[in-house]
């Protein structure tokens, strides 16, 4: 590598600034845990397309050989996606994520803007009631989703150099940075998205090393709260948690009307049987059940009718393969803002299509959210190729020197022993609770 | 733990695999429900997500109809439909189906605007105001247009004067409108008075809320109302198939994808209602009596019309639509048993057909339950497969015919002949009836008549009297008021039991033509043998086993062979209906060949006509083994006489004269012309035996000193008596019967709650009354049996002899025998 070519601007981004003195080839790592999560989002994607067709192109004619348009559209939006990823997997993640606060604070600013009264329709339009997306004239745009990568490269920023979150107090800071976003979503509403934060806030700090038996005790509070929170829901909310519970009791009373999208998506499933069915009887009997939002949020029913248990179980793989790939990502990072986008990440991802299928299944209630990489929709799925794309970022650079191998605590979990200070290990000489430079 | 640790130093990378074990573990448990899902339900769900791939629409069909032998129709379906709107389509509402597959309504501006932004599905909130209310107008316009053109429409199809359609639509809103603001004063004044029950004054806002729950929809507001009715079949087709059918509400501008979704249906909230009867049309008619061959006393030279009721009722049964589980399974049993009905009926889905939907009719008794199946029609079906297109279609079959040997104009007759009001079956003084204490002159008397042809066994009437009543109207008319009224006119006529076939009598002498047959054909009685007949059958036992001369005259005349100055043979024997002589053949028979006796002439056996409830006759205890094991000899002496433990019906007795005119060939009778061959069996008896029972059945008719069934002799006339059988050119060969019939009680106070003190009274009492006959143009042999039995009515030759006479006239008037335009013989 010679020098010249070391200063070109490129060469900087991927190394991560300019006193790298690393020779590039010692900088990235071609081959690497990250591409098992490319090609799950490229199959994901796929299957995207085709049972977004299968829902919505109703022409039986088996000579009709053209996409419907939405999958047309989807197409696109996939190659948007995957250039979104090469893109963003370039420049150095320390680099992307130095600027971590200003991103959170412009899609903060985003989620305020839809909330604001007085913006007329046609640029904030209500969907179902709901103020989620931004009209862009040639798609609509939803900040809510990108909010998402937003979030994790916020709160990797404040965990990576601390260890107050290893006290309950400690815990208090990251809450409010996930309120904010939360607060903002459940008021546009959007329940489903709103109800990812939490989860993915728990695992970054779980793999930050906040003590477990605070995590559980919060847990455990909000648990025990839900009774109270119940009241303060929205009719539609109650009704649908009434619905599950009535549906498990076998009473087929709310078939017909609250419960319709999920008896008619469970019946859909079930009817996929082991191998699934031809493909024009899997439209025929997509479109003639009204399956409601099968391009969408029931797009999981769709890809069992097709392709059966065999076809869902192969795409929960898929997603195994994906949220797995990038955790092993982050156990080959050693650096502290690395390691918690490659878990923030897959979190999201894994909290989504485990809600989305148990709506699905009929064992969660229905509160609106996609499957991520196969529901229709430009931001969600561009949203869900960036976190690829960040995936394969930190699994393609390797830490700038100097680098502290981070979130290396010898009390990691409860016990009385806890509090005696342990032995340091391996290459990690964190002790007491403390982490500590190498 | 600790192990643990030592294994992964790194606590990083425990959470690590913490978090990918928590990942895989939910989403294993999601996989799990998947497979739950799939595996165990996925066959029902599959079935149940496949039949929304087919749309099946069933058309109507006719039940078969009921002819007579001349395929005059006896009851008949009468295909007609109504049409009906949606009350809120006429109030001016759109009304559309809902998921749930019932009707809903909305304003027409609310639809059109439902339907203008489903057309719009992503700019629709973009639109300005002023964009969406010209979209949304130009729905309604297009609505309102549609409701329009199916008004039209429906009066250009059932080509009715616009006006009356209009005055019909106006009149359902004024009714139900009325109806409506009744029920709502009335409840706006219940909640205004259950409020100020409270001591309150109602407040402005408590008189609106009152005002709001008063007006809740009725559910007339919300049916269907017949705005055309009684239209026939083809168009009453035409319209349903019209009715199934939607169209997009606008074309022009809209996405080919949305189109479906703009769907609607060309004719919104109509529906067609069936609306079909069963017409049974020779039910009741007037019938014509000439009362010139009448018995003297009640002859006249003016005929008489008799209307008569329920002509066929017993045999043609009823139907109706209310249905039971047991009507399904016996569907089921029908198509299991039937290869044939099955093959029709089937779908390739393998769906019945004629499987029974709600408002069904049934039947309930006689042809109509028996012949269920065969009358049943079969629905057409529409099978359309929306993923194929594939379109399966099976007209609709009518029921078939059930065509009956009856002749319905004979049987009116004969059921006009055995009304009362005409006299034949009232009490008369010339009955000599001894039971005037509890039928005194005028009483009505019940009959039951069979006529049988005897060429083919085909009945060709049978009446039973009284016919079932069928409404309070009708036991009005014939007296009934009370609940004790009508249990003891039950008790007494038995208006239910179809008494030629379903109520066991005692044959009475009617036997003695095949006691005779059958000692001859078991050897008891030889070709010459004669028997002597001194009054009574056992030598020093005087009061037992006597002639009916004997008994009548207290010996004074010795026995019948005292009488005739000879010993009798079968011929003398069946002429003077001598007791002594088939006594001693009943007693050589003894209690098992005259058990097979009776055997031979269906005596035990159902005939299984198709039409209800059959006595099938009893030898020896009823409901026993039905072969004499039960029977002492003295019984079986008594059953030589057609007394004792023996009983049969009317359908028996006709029928074992034709078997005996068939010179021992039984054809069981039928009544229902199916296609199957008749059971044709030949008993056995000797030609000889024949022709002696024959000739004693003719003489029984025509000997002027000794027939027994030949004249009746009329105080107001003098001694001279007049011949019972007046027909000219007609043969008459016939045997009488005065069977003693054991008396009939009534408990007033029996009731199905329990018995109360009064002790059970005598209402009827003494003998039925037997004559049968064979009739046939003069030199011919028996072409028709007539069986007639009058119940308590006395002498067999008084009561039922000039009825079986008039029903010979009824032969001829029908065109069964020759008329013969001689003058009646003069009278003797």
């Amino acid at each position: 590598m010679s020098r010249a070519a070391d200063v070109h601007p490129i060469v900087r981004l991927i190394k991560g600034g300019g006193r790298n003195p690393e020779p590039i080839s010692r900088v990235l790592r071609p081959v690497n845990w990250g591409w098992i999560t490319v090609l799950a989002s490229l199959l994901l994607s796929m299957l995207g397309v085709y049972a977004i067709d299968i829902g919505l192109n109703q022409n039986l004619d088996p000579s009709y050989t053209e996409l419907s348009t939405t999958a047309i559209k989807q197409l696109i939006f996939m190659i948007m996606g995957i250039v979104a990823c090469l893109v963003i997997m370039l420049p150095h993640y320390k680099l992307v994520s130095a600027f971590a606060w200003f991103y959170f604070a412009v899609c903060l600013g985003l989620l305020i803007f839809l909330l604001v009264p007085g913006i007329p329709p046609s640029i904030v339009t209500p969907r179902n009631g709901a103020r989620s997306w931004i009209n862009l004239g040639i798609t609509d745009f939803q900040p809510s989703e990108i909010t998402k990568i937003a979030f994790v490269l916020a709160v990797a920023q404040y965990l990576r150099f601390r260890t107050q979150h290893r006290k309950l107090r400690g815990l208090v800071v990251p809450g409010i940075i996930a309120a904010v976003p939360v607060g903002l979503i459940t008021v546009q509403p959007d329940l489903g998205t709103a109800s990812l934060f939490v989860p993915a806030l728990f695992a970054m700090l779980i793999a930050a090393g906040a003590r477990l038996r605070h995590l559980i005790l919060i847990v455990l509070c909000a648990a025990m709260s839900a009774p109270i929170a119940y009241p303060f829901l929205r009719s539609h909310q109650k009704d649908r948690i009434v619905a599950i519970v009535k549906q498990f009791q076998g009473d087929e009373s709310t078939n017909y009307d609250i419960n319709f999208q999920s008896s008619r998506a469970q019946m859909l499933i079930a009817a996929g049987q082991i191998t699934g069915t031809p493909e024009p009887t899997a439209r025929a009997l997509v479109h003639y059940n009204a399956l409601p939002e099968r391009e969408n949020d029931m797009i999981f029913a769709v890809v069992v009718a097709r392709f059966g248990l065999l076809g869902g179980a192969a795409m929960l793989l898929l997603y195994a393969l994906w949220v797995v790939g990038a955790l092993v990502v982050a156990a080959s990072c050693r650096e502290p803002i690395g390691r918690l986008i490659a878990v923030g990440i897959p979190a999201f991802i894994a909290t989504q299509v485990v809600i989305n299928v148990g709506m699905n299944l009929g064992v969660l209630p229905i509160i609106g959210i996609t499957l991520p990489f196969l529901s229709a929709g430009g931001s969600s799925l561009i949203t869900c190729w960036l976190m690829t794309g960040l995936i394969m970022n930190v699994a393609f650079h390797r830490p700038k020197p100097p680098y502290r191998s981070s979130f290396e605590y010898a009390d990691d979990d409860e016990g009385p022993d806890l509090l005696k200070p342990s032995k340091p290990f391996g290459r990690s000489t964190g002790f007491s609770g403390r982490a500590i430079t190498r | 733990m600790s192990s643990i640790r030592h294994l992964i130093p790194s606590m990083f990378h425990r959470r690590v695999i913490l978090l990918v074990i928590l990942c895989l573990c939910a989403l294993l448990m999601l996989t799990g429900r998947l497979g739950y899902m799939t595996v165990v339900q996925g066959e029902e769900a599959r079935a149940r997500a496949e039949q929304r791939l087919v749309t099946t629409t069933w058309l109507p069909t006719t039940r078969g109809r009921i002819l007579d032998r001349k395929g005059r129709v006896l009851a008949g379906d009468r295909a007609s439909y109504n049409i009906a709107l949606d009350y809120r389509i006429l109030q001016g509402q759109w009304v559309y189906e809902g998921r749930d597959g019932r009707n809903y309504a909305m304003p027409i501006r609310s639809y059109a605007t439902r339907l203008a932004r489903r057309a719009n599905p992503d700019i629709w909130e973009t639109l300005p105001e002023h964009e969406q209310a010209d979209l949304i107008n130009r729905f309604e316009s297009a609505l309102r247009a549609r409701v329009a053109r199916m008004h039209r429409d429906l009066i250009a199809i059932t080509d009715i004067d616009p006006a009356d359609y209009e005055q019909r639509r106006t009149e359902i809103l004024e009714r139900v409108g009325a109806m409506k603001q009744q029920i709502a004063d009335r409840a706006y004044q219940r909640e205004l008075e259950k409020f100020e029950r409270t001591g309150r004054v109602a407040s402005e806002s408590d008189l609106e809320r009152f005002r709001k729950i008063a007006n809740q929809p009725i559910a007339e507001e919300q049916a269907a109302h017949t705005i055309i009715p009684d239209i026939s079949d083809e168009l009453g087709f035409a319209v349903l198939r019209m009715v199934a059918k939607q169209e997009p509400i606008v074309s022009e501008g809209v996405e080919p994808g949305l189109l479906e979704s703009l769907s609607v249906p060309l004719y919104p909230g109509l529906s067609v209602e069936d609306a079909t009867a069963r017409i049974t049309p020779f039910e009741s008619m007037p019938i014509t009596i000439d009362r010139s061959s009448f018995p003297p006393p009640i002859r006249a030279q003016d005929p008489v019309t008799i209307r008569t009721d329920g002509v066929g009722r017993q045999l043609l049964g009823r139907i109706d639509d209310g249905l039971y589980a047991e009507d399904a399974q016996r569907r089921k049993d029908a198509l299991t048993r039937d290869d044939e009905l099955r093959a029709r009926s089937l779908t390739s889905r393998g769906t019945d057909r004629g499987r029974y939907f709600p408002g069904d009719r049934v039947g309930r008794t006689g042809i109509e339950q028996s012949f269920e199946h065969t009358l049943r029609g079969l629905r057409g079906v529409r099978i359309e497969n929306l993923q194929t297109g594939a379109v399966e279609e099976m007209l609709p079959e009518d029921g078939r015919d059930v065509q009956l040997s009856i002749d319905i104009m004979l049987q009116a007759r004969i059921r006009a002949l055995l009304d009362p009001a005409v006299g034949l079956t009232r009490v008369q003084p010339w009955h000599q009836n001894e039971q005037s204490e509890y039928t005194p002159v005028g009483t009505e008397l019940d009959s039951a008549v069979v006529v049988l042809d005897i060429a083919t066994g085909e009945i060709l009437s049978m009446v039973s009297t009284p016919a079932p009543a069928l409404s309070e109207s009708e036991w009005k008319d014939r007296g009934v008021n009370t609940e004790i009224e009508r249990r003891l006119y039950e008790k007494i006529h038995a208006p239910w039991v179809n008494k030629a076939i379903a109520k066991p009598y005692p044959p009475g002498s009617v036997a003695k033509a095949l006691i005779l047959t059958e000692a001859a054909k078991r050897g008891v009685y030889q070709q010459g043998d004669r028997i002597h007949d001194r009054g009574y059958l056992i030598e020093g036992q005087p009061n037992k086993f006597r002639s009916w001369i004997y008994k009548m005259y207290d010996g004074a005349y010795g026995g019948h062979s005292d009488q005739l100055g000879r010993d009798l043979d079968g011929v003398d024997a069946l002429m003077v209906s001598s007791n002594v002589f088939f006594y001693t053949l009943g007693r050589q028979l003894g209690p098992e060949r005259i058990a097979l006796a009776y055997q031979d002439f269906h005596v035990g056996r159902p005939y299984e006509l198709g039409i209800g409830t059959e006595w099938p006759g009893s030898i020896g205890q009823f409901n026993g083994p039905n072969d004499g094991s039960d029977v002492l000899l003295d019984e079986a002496t008594l059953m030589g006489i057609g007394q004792g433990p023996i009983s049969w019906t009317p359908l028996h007795a006709a029928d074992a004269l034709a078997t005996i005119a068939r010179a021992g060939v039984s054809i069981t009778p039928s009544i229902v012309r199916d296609g199957y061959a008749p059971d044709v069996r030949d008993i056995g008896i000797p030609s000889w035996a024949v022709r002696e029972a024959l000739q004693g059945l003719r003489q029984v008719v025509e000997n002027r000193q000794f027939g027994t069934g030949r004249a009746i002799t009329y105080e107001e006339l003098g001694p001279e008596s007049v011949p019972i059988f007046n027909a000219p050119g007609i043969t008459v060969w016939g045997k009488t019967g005065t069977a003693t019939a054991p008396p009939l009680l009534f408990d007033p106070d029996d009731t199905p709650e329990g018995n109360g003190p009064q002790e059970p009274r005598i209402v009827r009492m003494g003998d039925h009354s037997w004559y049968v006959t064979l009739v046939a143009p003069e030199g011919e042999a028996p072409k028709y049996a007539i069986a007639v039995i009058v119940e308590y009515a006395g002498s067999g030759g008084r009561v039922s002899g000039p009825i079986n006479n008039e029903i010979i006239h009824a032969l001829i008037d029908e065109g069964y025998l020759p008329r013969v335009d001689t003058q009646a013989e003069p009278d003797a």
